[in-house]
């Protein structure tokens, strides 16, 4: 939607105009499906979860800043209600809501890696992230299909900002463990310069 | 030379390194090959992980994209709740008070006795008795079969713990049932005869096309085949699925047949219980327990020495009832012949034909002609539509409840109408005919006979889907339950309406639910057994929105 329609739209929309809502809806409710579908276990999950997102939208509207791109925002209303389900639904295997633990220094052979993105096909990635356990999961959907900054998601999982990127790498390292089936091999001790 | 690690790497990347650390970082990437491997090999995980996320392998629901005001609005849910809850209590005290009493006091009578409600489904036993001796490995592993599959296909839409509870559950039943005491004997042969001299010191299992016992089975004969004539002695029970069955010997046990032709002319010391298209009792024979029988026509001229159940299109009977008789039927004919010493009640579709030396001990007969119409006039009808309506409701809030995601997409199936019709024929008139197939062989019996209670369960359902259908279509798409539980309550509603409609107006009506239902339903299942075909489909990044 281009910018000057969206911003009208929207301010229909907040007046509560039905039409207006069904285009922002129509617009937005197939990336918010996907969204949810990467991030929940079922497809079932993913359709009630697209709904109740936009039931939240709908209430929450006067809180968007209309200074920030509104696709964040509703990734992030998104990201709030998938993560609230799950913790609901007590499927969350890693850490609920202590620290996330210190890294274990188990770095991969450069080449390795290298080697191991260039054979891995999307279906595969897909896969291997469907058995990822929740947090990690969540994690990588909400950087690298929402694009959403480290405060961003530091705000929707309830970890420390410091603590995101510690998050992000590990749940690499669990997804390049899932499509080996095995840790990447360390290579030589690496210390910090 | 030192590196820097991972972490680092990945923080520079994602541009979240100070300015100065990440100007070192970068002036050592450009002498250090292997730290610029690693960047490079982090960045193109990036890329991957952005690429696999932002590729579509499914299509989006349509229903998702279609916008509905009302679907999107907060229901109003304690309305609906209180609703739901009222016609709950009016559906399980319907179907308590139509089905399972009435239904309990006629098993009594025959003698079927209703130690757990488990076993006055399955005939008191009887049906488990024969299953005992059947009851091997084979069926076994096609029970566990019949289990896995079931928690294969639920899984996608329930909760793992309301899949477990429910397929423990059917195993726990599975497990209750009596395991396999002693090996029955088998016979399978185009023709079995038990020779006059002959004695079977065991229970006996026969497949055959044509069987004749002129011996003695000192156990249950359990006879599967088209002809089976009995002019020996049986001391267990007989249970006979058959074309003709033939009963001219002794039967110490009782007789339970599923036939087209039943002929008795013996004695049977325990009751009698049969399904037949004809049904011939002779004058002679005789039933020392009860007689029940479902048939087309029927002739019962022998002797009963308790209760009669007699249920038949064509019913006549001229014999000797020592209990009460509950005679049922379009056409009946009370003979001279005949004496019963207890009450006697006759449901009948027209006037019963009675002769005037026939003797009714406990006084005139009971006669209640069923009008083919319905009593529009009376109040009562009115409140047991709506009690049949509260019954139905309480299985959809079962089904809404247990398998919401079943019952959408059944509901979606449905946009396909003719397709569900015709799918909703084939499956109405193909599954009991696979199923009594599947019956005949033994280790399909437990199959069988489970795909014949699905199948009733699936009639009954029918008219659920098709009345979240009509709800759907009168009042648009609803996500909450309150919504959804509203619109079937709102369907069922019209669907119950029109089958009120007299004589074949309703009948079409209700014909068309079953159908409809079934076609929806078969159409979701077989979706459901369908493996998902993810078809990659590259597309724009949805920050591109």
């Amino acid at each position: 939607m281009p910018g000057a329609e969206f911003t009208e739209t929207l301010a229909r929309a907040r007046t509560g105009n039905a039409e207006a809502w069904g285009e922002l809806y129509r617009t937005y409710a197939p990336a918010i499906f996907r969204f949810c579908r990467r991030a929940l276990p079922t497809r079932e999950d993913a359709e009630d979860a697209t709904t109740e997102i936009f039931m939240k939208v709908r209430d929450k509207i006067g809180q968007y800043d209309a200074t920030r791109p509104f696709t964040a925002w509703l990734y992030k209303v998104a990201a709030n209600q998938c993560w609230d389900l799950l913790r609901r639904r007590r499927i969350r295997q890693d850490l609920e809501t202590g620290e996330v633990d210190t890294l274990p220094l188990e770095h991969p052979d450069p080449g390795q890696l290298d080697r191991l993105v260039v054979q891995s096909t999307s279906h595969e990635v897909r896969s291997a992230l469907e058995r990822l356990p929740a947090r990690a999961r969540m994690a990588l959907v909400l950087r690298y299909y929402a694009d959403m900054s480290y405060d961003e998601i530091a705000d929707a999982l309830g970890v420390r900002r410091a603590f995101v990127g510690v998050v992000l790498l590990r749940a690499r390292h669990q997804l390049r463990e899932v499509i080996t089936g095995k840790a990447i091999p360390r290579a030589q001790a690496r210390g910090t310069v | 030379m030192n590196h820097y690690d991972e972490m680092t790497c990945l923080l520079y990347l994602d541009g979240q390194l100070d300015r100065a650390r990440a100007r070192e970082l970068s002036e050592h990437v450009d002498t250090c090959g292997e730290c610029r491997q690693l960047l490079h090999a982090l960045e193109g995980e990036s890329r991957l992980l952005r690429a696999a996320l932002s590729e579509e392998e499914e299509s989006v629901p349509a229903h998702l994209l279609e916008y509905t005001p009302e679907g999107a609005r907060r229901e109003a849910v304690p309305l609906a709740w209180v609703s739901a809850l009222g016609l709950a209590g009016a559906g399980a005290y319907s179907l308590w008070a139509w089905f399972v009493e009435p239904v309990t006091q006629q098993l009594n009578q025959a003698g079927f006795g209703s130690d757990s409600l488990l076993a006055m489904l399955f005939f008191g036993g009887v049906f488990w008795k024969g299953w005992d001796t059947m009851f091997d490995l084979t069926e076994l592993l096609a029970a566990a079969t019949l289990m896995t599959l079931a928690v294969v296909f639920l899984r996608r839409s329930w909760r793992r713990t309301s899949t477990l509870a429910v397929v423990l559950g059917a195993l726990v039943c599975v497990l209750a049932m009596p395991p396999a005491v002693s090996a029955a004997e088998i016979r399978r042969a185009n023709n079995v005869v038990v020779a006059a001299d002959e004695v079977i010191k065991n229970d006996l299992i026969v497949y055959a096309d044509t069987v004749k016992i002129e011996g003695t089975v000192e156990g249950d004969a359990i006879l599967f085949g088209r002809n089976h004539t009995i002019n020996g002695r049986v001391t267990g029970d007989v249970l006979a699925f058959g074309y003709l069955v033939r009963i001219n010997g002794q039967v110490d046990g009782n007789v339970r047949t599923f036939s087209s032709f039943l002929s008795l002319n013996g004695t049977v010391a325990k009751n009698v219980s049969t399904f037949s298209q004809s049904f011939e009792f002779e004058t002679k024979s005789q039933v020392l327990g009860s007689l029940t029988m479902m048939a087309a026509m029927a002739t019962v001229d022998g002797r009963v020495t308790r209760d009669l159940i007699a249920m038949a299109s064509e019913n006549r009977v001229d014999g000797n009832i020592g209990g009460t008789a509950l005679i049922a039927g379009d056409k009946i004919t009370i003979g001279p012949s005949t004496e019963i010493q207890g009450k006697v009640k006759i449901t009948s579709g027209r006037q019963p034909n009675i002769s005037e030396k026939a003797k009714l001990h406990a006084g005139p007969p009971e006669i209640k002609i069923e009008k083919r119409r319905p009593d529009y006039g009376d109040p009562r009808y009115y409140w047991r539509q709506t009690l049949r309506w509260g019954a139905a409701f309480v299985l959809g809030l079962v089904i809404a409840l247990l398998l919401p995601g079943f019952l959408r997409e059944t509901v979606r199936e449905g946009d396909r109408y003719a397709l569900s019709l015709g799918v909703g024929v084939l499956a109405l008139i193909v599954t009991p005919i696979a199923a009594a197939l599947v019956c005949l062989t033994i280790v399909g019996l437990a199959v069988g006979i489970t795909g014949l209670i699905f199948y009733l369960v699936a009639l009954y359902s029918s008219q659920i889907f098709a009345g979240a259908f009509l709800g759907e279509k009168l009042l648009g798409r609803s996500k909450g339950v309150g919504g959804v539980l509203a619109r079937l309550a709102v369907g069922l509603l019209v669907i119950r309406v029109l089958m009120m409609l007299p004589t074949w107006g309703g009948l079409a009506i209700q014909l068309a639910v079953v159908v409809f239902g079934l076609g929806a339903m078969t159409l979701t299942i077989f979706k459901r057994l369908q493996p998902e075909a993810p078809q990659p489909l590259p597309t724009a990044a949805p920050a591109a929105l």
